[in-house]
């Protein structure tokens, strides 16, 4: 009875804990024992490094990575109404989900979203390095760093809810602070009570914030108060998990990990969720090999401002900071915000920083190369592959929807702008510019109820409801659009005729657009980009004819050197098309660039990397290699 | 310390009741004497005038567009306690309990909404009353359909849901969410009874398997099968193997469906066989949208030639039923109800009343899927005459996907009146000459509701009461199944022969 007792009122003290106890060993919160001599000097330093890491990270998330970006790519819908809280709060971690959404709107503003991660960022910093000060308080700030950059690292990546996984960190070393802060007496009680945590944690955050709060909680019973039967105690709450998996079928404790993203950035999520009980495995390690070399040596080493080991570390984790920003990612979120924006020409200056192409971000090239007047002028000096088509079909994914919707919707395609702005809707949630284009096309297609219900919603949407309103009352007054200068010209371009198909045959629905209204610019220029990029020389050699009446006064680049080829493979020698003179300068490149290639006709991989400085965005050097490059040096002659 | 305690949970206490003030503002007592009125009666949103609304219905709860900085408004019969409200807002929220006996006492008689509005000036004017009738029957107590967004080739959230029609509670009754996002569709109760019922999922690894619920078992059946119908015995399921492509217009309604192959099959549920009699699947026909009349000796379908998809335009189906015996397994041949030569239409959903009276069905223009051709109407046949005609009720927009209630007296059907775009439950009453009433939607508790709502509701299905079956035991059908049956495909079936005798023969 007595050793009962014993055992509820306090932790068992190992021998090896009487004989050698490390003094910045602390068994709660409520006992800790006063810092050893040499340790406060460096309290003081630590909030400060913390405080300096976490503004620096706030900065990087503010004028770096922009949330207003990370708004445009990834914004969850989240409408402030009943039945959309209502989709929530029936399952588990829908109520993380919901307050996630909330948090995510904040991004609409840059300052207000990196504010918001930056404060939920700094919640996580000071419970962590609570928590790993209760196994000691060598390495909690370091822990803390390295959990920073983690942190930081995630929105830099585009992709993933990470306000989801920063709340729901936040919710588990919470849980685990307050309940560690417990006196530690009254052990069933105590084991009760984290069980039930457990439970309602699993039903508000769901499976990842509840494993990391009872997985923590009985690694430091382990590790920082060498009480391993009481651990495996706190451990077992744990297994509410699994067992709530098997009772309820319609439970997928692995959900969550859908919103991770992937490849780096599901790691990420991944770390940063395992962070801190594995860093708390790390620090008892240390521990133990500290203890055995005290023991060895007669004294315990006496704890320094780590001030070397922090930079070094600082350093590590700008590094991983810096790598792991995708900053093409970012180039091609920009690329959507600008293009959504009608801001064409800094559009074009987002798309030279685009390393990787998506089939949206290659369509909202080519809109903003068309309204920047510079389709298909410049078509070649983006990259471009053969084989990707302009208007893209379902084999390019639906990532490319909505923006595959603008660009349909622009054109005059507004069924089939509709068709794709209803799969983004489905896919992608009933994001704003969603909404306001749905909103757009019912009014072209004279259902104003229809737009008025878009509208009503997106009136709900955080941020959005003034503009709404406004739509609204412009409805209420003109429900055709009539006096709508977008929606005006758009009607001009409405198909007359019919195309039922399965697919989006581009060629074909370009072709039907020009039958409808033989002014219709955008489908001209697409249909001569398409002709450029499916390398079709007669059909484009054609297509030219009726280039002035649709205002062109010369003939566009690539189309000019196309016509030149055209001439040259057909036996022609003449430096005209249609009125349009094809000009020497064009003509002298042309022979330059044939009689290069021909001198790696035997290599063309050496050929494709030498050629692609002086040629690169040529339509011959794109025809060749089935690719344009950016060239290095301009070598053609200027228009 | 005690003092502080009370004092903070008065300051509480107040916080609330403050709250609660704000988000019902009361607007005083019911005026006595208005000083003008106004000749018309106000308008409502939604429309709930001169409509019959069943005696079990949920409050209509609606806003009243009319300038005005207060409201009150009367609700009376010719019987019972009048319920007066007053309000600071255009939504006037109906309470429930007083709602239902003022219901209860005037069934079969007049309800009136007496409407008032104080202008600016201070006055208050008087509407002329909006009346509607209230029936002598009720409906079911649920309905249950499913929600989804008005999809095109891809989907993420769906669900069926059921609503007590009495109230305003509307609860899963599955999601795709459940059992890792696949389709859900064409859910059928045997007689609206709610422990029996089958749906059918798509998008799952492996086959398409059918859910079937019966006294409290969840079964998953291995056999794809759309447009599932019951036969009112409960011994056979009756449903149609369709091969349907979607595709799109450039012009027009933006979506279509093109049924490249279908038949019906018949699985034997005791027996566990599906067949397919030749009278309802001919191989130079396409049948579809199979209906059990409710004594079980016909089966309605729609069934049209076989044309290529370039054709589709010309693809009109026939309403078609086909006599069966029951206890002999003898199907008889199939007769045209409504020929489509004669009407130049396609028809489709076929739905004879409880009573047996009548035949509810829609028609349209061309091909098989209504719900996306605007100029699809329900349409009426007197079984006794065989006389059909144009609902009086229908819209401008598509109308579609009917059901009768239990009494025959009420039908429900998703129209897209309003916007053209997301359908939403309407009823209407149909009394004993066959007369259908203005058609109300679906009450709901904040009448703005549907302003806002980008979801649409896709078959409403009366039933009798709540299903009991809980989401989590459905999805686990799915993906845990306790109870795996694979139908035994029997298609060499000799006329009249027992389809458990067939199986042994094999």
């Amino acid at each position: 009875m007595a050793r009962k007792r014993a055992r509820v009122k306090g932790p068992p003290r190992s021998e090896a804990a009487k004989v050698v106890a490390p003094p910045e060993l602390k068994p709660a919160f409520s006992s800790a024992p006063r810092p050893a001599a040499g340790a406060g000097e460096w309290q003081g330093a630590d909030w400060l490094v913390l405080a300096v890491v976490l503004a620096l990270g706030g900065l990087h998330l503010w004028l770096r990575v922009q949330p207003v970006l990370r708004y445009q790519v990834g914004v969850p819908a989240f409408f402030v109404d009943g039945p959309f809280f209502a989709k929530f709060a029936g399952v588990s971690g829908g109520l993380l989900q919901y307050a996630a959404a909330a948090v995510a709107q904040l991004n609409f503003y840059n300052a207000l979203g990196a504010a918001a991660l930056t404060v939920a960022w700094a919640g996580i910093l000071l419970c962590a390095r609570l928590i790993f000060q209760q196994v000691s308080t060598r390495g909690a700030t370091a822990g803390a760093l390295v959990l920073m950059a983690l942190l930081a690292a995630m929105p830099g990546r585009y992709q993933g809810d990470v306000e989801a996984a920063v709340l729901g960190i936040l919710v588990g070393v919470a849980a685990a602070c307050a309940w560690l802060a417990l006196p530690p007496r009254f052990d069933a009680l105590r084991i009760f009570a984290l069980g039930l945590a457990a439970v309602g944690l699993l039903y508000v955050v769901g499976t990842f914030p509840t494993l990391l709060f009872t997985i923590t909680v009985a690694v430091v019973e382990l590790a920082g108060r060498r009480r391993p039967g009481f651990a495996l105690g706190c451990a077992l709450p744990a297994l509410v998990v699994p067992v709530w998996a098997w009772l309820r079928p319609n439970f997928d404790p692995l959900v969550a990990t859908r919103h991770w993203g992937g490849g780096l950035t599901w790691a990420l999520f991944a770390a940063a969720y395992a962070f801190v009980p594995a860093w708390l495995g790390l620090q008892a390690g240390y521990n133990a090999v500290r203890t055995r070399l005290a023991h060895g040596h007669g004294e315990a080493p006496v704890p320094r401002t780590p001030w070397l080991g922090w930079a070094l570390e600082f350093v590590v984790a700008c590094a991983l900071v810096g790598a792991t920003l995708d900053t093409s990612q970012r180039a091609i979120a920009r690329l959507d915000r600008l293009s959504a924006r009608h801001e064409w020409d800094q559009a074009l200056a987002a798309a030279k920083q685009v390393r990787a192409w998506t089939a949206g971000a290659r369509l909202n090239l080519t809109r903003a190369l068309y309204n920047a007047g510079r389709l298909p002028e410049d078509l070649f000096s983006f990259p471009q592959t053969r084989g990707s088509d302009l208007l893209p079909g379902y084999d390019a994914g639906l990532e490319m929807s909505r923006a595959l919707s603008r660009t349909l919707f622009e054109l005059g395609e507004v069924n089939l702008a509709e068709h794709m702005a209803h799969e983004a809707l489905e896919m992608e949630g009933a994001r704003p510019d969603t909404l306001r284009l749905l909103a757009r096309i019912n009014v072209l297609k004279e259902r104003p109820g229809a737009a008025r219900v878009f509208l009503n919603r997106l009136r709900l949407a955080p941020f959005h409801r003034a503009e709404a309103e406004q739509a609204l009352q412009a409805l209420a007054a003109d429900p055709r659009g009539a006096n709508d200068g977008e929606l005006s010209l758009i009607r001009t371009r409405l198909p007359t005729t019919d195309l039922a198909t399965g697919r989006l045959p581009t060629e074909m629905l370009l072709q039907q657009l020009l039958a409808a209204n033989r002014t219709n610019g955008m489908a001209y220029a697409y249909l001569l980009a398409h002709r450029l990029l499916n390398a079709e020389l007669e059909p484009l050699v054609q297509d030219l004819a009726p280039l002035a009446s649709f205002g062109y006064t010369a003939l566009p680049r690539p189309c000019e050197e196309a016509v030149l080829l055209h001439q040259y493979q057909s036996g022609q020698d003449k430096a005209e098309w249609h009125g349009f003179a094809i000009r020497p300068a064009v003509v002298e490149n042309y022979r330059r660039f044939a009689d290069a290639s021909q001198r790696y006709r035997d290599n063309p991989e050496a050929g494709r990397t030498a050629l692609a400085s002086g040629f690169g965005d040529t339509f011959w050097y794109y025809l060749v290699f089935g690719r344009s490059a950016r060239p290095t040096v301009f070598a053609r002659g200027t228009p | 310390m005690k003092a502080a305690r009370t004092s903070f949970l008065l300051a509480f206490a107040v916080a609330l009741l403050i709250a609660g003030t704000a988000c019902r503002p009361a607007a005083g007592k019911f005026p006595a004497e208005p000083t003008a009125a106004v000749s018309r009666p106000p308008r409502l949103h939604p429309d709930y005038t001169d409509t019959v609304i069943p005696p079990n219905v949920a409050p209509l709860n609606f806003l009243i567009e009319e300038p005005g900085q207060t409201y009150a408004v009367r609700i009376r019969g010719e019987h019972g306690t009048p319920i007066e409200l007053t309000s600071r807002e255009v939504a006037i929220h109906i309470p429930i309990q007083p709602w239902h006996e003022l219901l209860a006492t005037n069934a079969g008689g007049p309800l009136y909404f007496d409407v008032l509005a104080r202008t600016g000036a201070g006055d208050w004017q008087r509407f002329a009353p909006v009346t509607n009738q209230v029936a002598c029957e009720p409906f079911e107590r649920t309905l249950v359909y499913r929600l989804l967004k008005p999809l095109y080739s891809f989907y993420s959230e769906i669900g069926i849901y059921q609503r007590d029609l009495e109230s305003f509670r509307q609860t899963p009754v599955l999601e795709n969410r459940d059992f890792g996002d696949g389709c859900l569709n064409c859910h059928t109760t045997l007689n609206r009874d709610p422990n029996t019922f089958v749906f059918h999922i798509r998008g799952q690894k492996g086959p398409q398997p059918m859910i079937l619920v019966r006294s409290n078992e969840v079964a998953r059946i291995n056999k794809t099968g759309g447009y599932i119908t019951w036969h009112p015995s409960g011994e056979l399921l009756t449903f149609s193997a369709n091969k349907l492509s979607l595709f799109y217009h450039t012009v027009g309604e933006t979506r279509d469906v093109f049924d490249a192959e279908s038949n019906l099959a018949v699985y034997w549920l005791r027996s566990n066989v599906v067949v397919m009699p030749k009278p309802i699947s001919l191989p130079d026909r396409q049948e579809t949208w199979p209906s059990w009349a409710p004594d079980g000796k016909y089966l309605y379908f729609c069934a049209a030639p076989k044309l290529k998809q370039e054709r589709f335009r010309q693809v009109r189906y026939d309403l078609m039923r086909v006599s069966f015996d029951l206890a002999r397994n003898v199907w008889g041949e199939p007769e045209t109800v409504v020929s489509a030569e004669e009407t130049g239409l396609s028809a489709a959903q076929p739905r004879v009343s409880p009573d047996g009276r009548w035949l509810l069905y829609t028609l349209a223009k061309y091909g098989n899927f209504p719900i996306y051709q605007p100029n699809s109407d329900l349409y009426l046949m007197d079984l006794r005459t065989r006389q059909s005609r144009r609902l009086e009720i229908n819209s401008d927009q598509a109308d579609s996907w009917h059901c009768w209630s239990g009494n025959s007296r009420w039908v429900v059907f998703s129209s897209k009146r309003g916007n053209g775009v997301f359908s939403r439950p309407h009823f209407t009453y149909v009394d004993e000459a066959g007369t259908f009433h203005k058609p109300f939607v679906l009450p709901q508790e904040d009448p703005t509701f549907y302003d806002a709502c980008i979801q649409t509701f896709n078959l409403p299905e009366f039933v009798a009461g709540p299903i009991r079956v809980s989401p989590a035991r459905l999805a686990g059908a799915v993906v845990r199944p306790q109870k795996v049956i694979t139908p035994v495909d029997q298609t060499g079936q000799k006329p009249g022969e027992e389809p458990s005798s067939a199986m042994r023969r094999e």
